[in-house]
């Protein structure tokens, strides 16, 4: 592993205010993205990956979110949540680069897709004229939209969504940045395009030594590209370590309930493992361990105190189960 | 979790100076709704008292106003004594505040922290209370002529507002003017919003042919302009309230049938319309359950911006001439007798011109914090 | 044979969404959203109508429940054509036959309490006097697992499984005996998603329902479906036991939805 990783996020905190008060949508999630790695966050609906990974570039609205002191993004060792505006916004688009899930709403619609790209060429690269230009057309032909130069006089309404997907990526890619944000790219996109943007993305990754960090809640997702994952609960990290092993040997009960309640093809009809109960709010996180009011296996323990990441056989798991057996 | 607990003392029981003065005790818990509460209690007994000559009188003659003036103060007072002492009626134990929240009383909380919006509503209040209470709070009658000693005095201690060229008391004018102003705005809305969301509401959700021919209507009330309109019809016929009223009414529906269409349009393809048909409800029962009751936040945003311009254009006809007639007296036309005499009786133009400006302000303040309150995003 | 409890016969559907081109050559486009198809689902099967955005498959599903009229080819109920339905018989079809639909948030009316909703479709039907309507409600409230307290509370107070359970209880209210299922799980969260799948296995083995069972996630499809149709663009590519679809799939689309199912099972792509 990287001594200096390319990202490095330690202790981050963001709090929510609502009608109820503020809440911590984030509750002290660390994790670090090596160079040319792929690190998939993967959690469901409500435990804070989104949060977490707008907090990296500074885009979570303050108010009514607010990053807590104490918190710390690190790119290469320089933090970020206490740079100027100006150098903020050198890092977005720059160094760092971020895709997202809904391509319509993410593109102007009422700009030509060339234009934007350029728009992201220009800012990021010394380039002019007719140079931005044909770096726009190779973008475009790079993340595999036929006839691009055809293609970047087109409006967005004008491309379907996994091409829209695609030219997000190409303007993404314009400043040629270290490290991609992907904040569940494939979520609105049919299975079949699907794999075929996973497969972009690792493609690009590899090619550009990028490091990829990829948000979502889809497992089969992660399992396809992810080097490591983070499975992320309320708030918290629950378990981490490389890919392979978390699948194959989940320490965590929330991970290997995950699993077990996705329908496996290789035993279909056999009923379903459901997870008990549902997702709390922030406003009701239970004491100690948040999972432990749906955990079939919690401790007395586990109602008092809230666990961090421990060592398990294959990965790191924040459960007492890992200490307590042997 | 719940932040809204029964005031309570000490001793943990609802605290007995609420008997005497409502709400106290949440003016001591620093709430505004206490000071809204006691104040408006005490301000009701100090009308009752200082014009208790005046109320026997109207129990006297027993006038149909007066009598409507003497319930309203005593219904508002019964009012006030409740809202102030409701934590003795709650039975033991709290109910989660939370549960059964409809979406209207989540608006209403909403609603509440609007500052601007909850001081347009008192403000409206306030008035409202007046309007009820004029009988009973006015010092003279509005028609009382006084053309020897009283024209044109300034305001005074007598005459809080002044007299007008004619000897009247300018605030009981005022006052009594007060009451045509709001009855003329209500009346009119209601016919508007009635027609304007019947209309929309068929045209949305019927589609086709009817939903052309109707717009198409709409766009030809459209074409008529308002106040031009107005003055045409009066003139024709003799001006009165009634007349103003309808006049209003079916000029100012277009917009609300535009708004209720746009919406039904939208609410008729979400899915729990198409449960209901599926569950086999004709479109009478759908358009009525389902998609009317998910419609009509717009609407009342409409309804309240639409009585202050109802208001504006009442004053503005009866400004005319064309409106309300003397000696009747309407804030209209008495801006109207005071135009000409503005450098030396300024007061007669200048009080009703601050009373519409008050009043309609307070309707656009409300009808603001409603918008925001009711604005769909937030139901989730 | 039995008669299919529901047919479909060479079924259409044509959309005409506004117009293209400048002013003089105005040309309407049409959207061919169902291409003449052929269905049939048999009493207490579950069949799985499979495809990705665009193919035509809730299309499908709102015609086989009349809540769209074909724009060719018709739609037989146990033999009879809908088209040729009086009142009474589209009363007792809408009662036979619900739908469960895909979007928790949007499914349910926001105004009306849980209670409120179940009540009105129980006495509309007739099914329960006004006394005895709380009674059901709990009943069924307790059959889709949710607390009897959910009557008195809104839509806006439960999260999205719960909000979809709602829904089930909604249709199972009217006692049918075919369900349309449309994507029933795909906005919910994956820890969800099996429990409500397994609340409808459940129920169907408890009340002998019949499911239209609709979805994108071949996944889930394979789980509950004993017959999988597939659709793409409009018509059906291949239809037949789910298992022979699975295992040897014939049309080449068919074979590429499958080759895209994620399998997050030991790092496998």
């Amino acid at each position: 592993m990287n001594p200096t990783p390319l990202l490095e996020v330690s202790d981050l905190r963001v709090g929510f205010s609502n009608e109820e008060g503020e809440a911590l949508a984030v509750d002290g999630v660390s994790f670090s993205v090596g160079a040319g790695e792929t690190l998939g966050i993967v959690g469901e609906s409500g435990c804070g990956k989104s949060v977490s990974a707008l907090s990296i570039l500074g885009l979570v609205a303050d108010p009514p979110g607010r990053i807590l002191p104490g918190s710390s993004v690190r790119l290469r060792g320089e933090e970020l949540l206490t740079a100027s505006p100006a150098r903020l916004r050198d890092v977005r688009g720059g160094e760092i680069a971020m895709v997202f899930q809904e391509p319509m709403t993410s593109l102007n619609p009422v700009l030509r897709v060339g234009d934007q790209i350029a728009e992201a060429v220009r800012r990021h690269t010394d380039l002019r004229g007719d140079a931005v230009k044909e770096r726009v057309v190779s973008l475009l032909d790079r993340v595999g939209i036929p006839d691009p130069a055809d293609r970047s006089r087109a409006w967005p309404h004008q491309l379907s969504g996994g091409m829209r997907q695609r030219a997000m990526i190409a303007m993404a890619l314009a400043g040629d940045p270290e490290l991609l944000i992907a904040d569940e790219p494939t979520t609105a996109l049919d299975v079949t395009i699907q794999v075929r943007i996973l497969k972009l993305l690792d493609d690009l990754r590899r090619e550009r030594e990028m490091a990829l960090l990829l948000i979502t809640h889809d497992l089969g997702v992660v399992a396809q590209v992810a080097d490591r994952v983070a499975v992320m609960y309320a708030g918290r990290i629950v378990e981490e370590g490389r890919s392979e092993n978390l699948f194959a040997r989940p320490a965590h009960p929330y991970t290997a309930g995950l699993l077990r309640s996705i329908p496996d093809p290789d035993r279909p009809g056999e009923r379903l493992e459901a997870i008990p109960g549902s997702v709390p709010s922030p406003h009701d996180w239970p004491s100690g361990c948040r999972f432990h009011p749906r955990c079939t296996v919690a401790l007395d323990r586990c109602l008092r105190d809230s666990p961090s990441l421990m060592e398990a056989p294959a990965t790191r798991a924040a459960c007492w189960l890992v200490e307590e057996t042997p | 979790m719940s932040k809204r607990t029964v005031p309570e003392s000490h001793s943990g029981q609802p605290d007995p100076l609420d008997i005497v003065f409502p709400g106290i005790s949440a003016l001591f818990a620093g709430r505004l709704s206490g000071a809204l509460t006691l104040g408006s209690w005490l301000s009701l007994l100090a009308v009752a008292w200082f014009r208790r000559r005046r109320i026997l009188d109207l129990l006297a003659v027993s006038q149909w106003d007066g009598i409507l003036a003497l319930l309203s103060l005593v219904v508002l007072l019964a009012a006030i004594w409740v809202a102030g002492n409701r934590g003795r009626f709650r039975s033991t134990g709290l109910r989660d505040p939370r549960v059964g929240r409809s979406p209207m009383a989540l608006a209403g909380r909403r609603f509440r922290r609007h500052h601007q919006a909850v001081l347009g509503l008192a403000l409206l209040a306030a008035l409202t209370v007046v309007t009820l209470l004029t009988p009973v709070l006015a010092p003279f009658d509005p028609d009382t002529l006084n053309l020897a000693t009283g024209r044109l005095l300034a305001p005074s201690a007598a005459h809080w507002m002044g007299t007008d060229e004619l000897g009247r008391d300018l605030l009981s004018r005022v006052l009594y003017g007060a009451r045509i102003s709001l009855t003329i705005g209500f009346l009119a809305v209601l016919i508007a919003i009635t027609l304007g969301t019947a209309i929309g509401a068929v045209a949305g959700y019927a589609g086709g042919w009817t939903d052309t021919i109707l717009m198409r209507t709409v766009d030809l009330f459209l074409s008529f302009p308002r106040i031009v309109l107005l003055i045409t019809v009066v003139a024709v016929f003799e001006p009165s309230i009634a007349l103003i009223v309808v006049v209003l009414g079916l000029t100012g529906w277009m917009g609300v049938s535009r708004l209720v269409r746009g919406q039904v349009l939208s609410v008729r393809e979400r899915e729990y319309v198409q449960a209901a048909h599926a569950l086999g409800y004709g479109p009478g029962r759908v358009l009525r359950r389902h998609i009317l009751p998910n419609v009509l936040t717009p609407v009342i945003v409409a309804a309240t911006l639409g009585i202050g311009n109802a208001i504006l254009a009442e004053a503005a006809l009866s400004y005319l001439g064309l409106g309300v007639q003397p000696p009747t007296a309407s804030w209209g036309n008495i801006i109207q007798s005071g135009g000409d005499r503005i450098i030396d009786a300024w007061w007669i133009a200048t009080f009703p011109g601050l009373a519409i400006v008050l009043t309609v302000m307070s309707f656009n303040l409300v009808g603001d914090g409603l918008r925001d309150a009711l604005d769909p995003r937030h139901v989730e | 044979m039995s008669e299919p409890i529901l047919r479909a016969e060479r079924l259409e559907k044509r959309y005409s969404s506004g117009r293209s081109g400048p002013v003089g050559l105005r040309r309407s486009v049409q959207v061919d959203a169902v291409r003449g198809i052929d269905l049939e689902i048999n009493a207490g099967e579950t069949l799985a109508l499979v495809g990705e955005s665009g193919s035509g498959k809730s299309t499908t599903g709102r015609l086989l429940l009349g809540l769209e009229p074909p724009s060719a080819g018709r739609v037989l109920y146990r033999g009879r054509d809908l088209a040729e339905f009086d009142r009474a018989a589209w009363s007792t079809f809408r009662r036979r036959t619900q739908i469960v639909f895909q979007d928790p948030y949007g499914s349910l009316n926001p105004r009306l309490t849980v209670g409120g909703m179940l009540r009105e479709a129980l006495t509309f039907h007739g099914l329960a006097g006004d006394h005895c309507t709380s009674g059901r409600v709990t009943e069924l409230l307790t059959l889709v697992g949710l607390d009897p307290s959910a009557a008195d509370r809104y839509p806006h107070e439960f999260s999205g499984g719960q909000r979809q359970r709602i829904g089930i209880a909604r249709a199972l209210s009217v006692e049918p005996e075919l369900i349309v299922a449309d994507e029933p799980v795909s906005a919910l969260d994956v820890s969800v998603q099996a429990q409500v799948l397994n609340l409808l296995v459940d129920l169907q083995v408890e009340l002998g329902l019949t499911y239209l069972f609709i979805a994108h996630d071949l996944a889930v499809v394979r789980h509950v479906a004993d017959r999988t149709a597939v659709m793409f663009e409009g018509a059906i590519v291949e239809d037949g036991p789910t298992e022979r679809v699975f295992a040897d799939p014939q049309h080449p689309y068919t074979r590429e939805l499958l080759s895209s199912i994620p399998r997050p099972r030991a790092g496998i792509p």
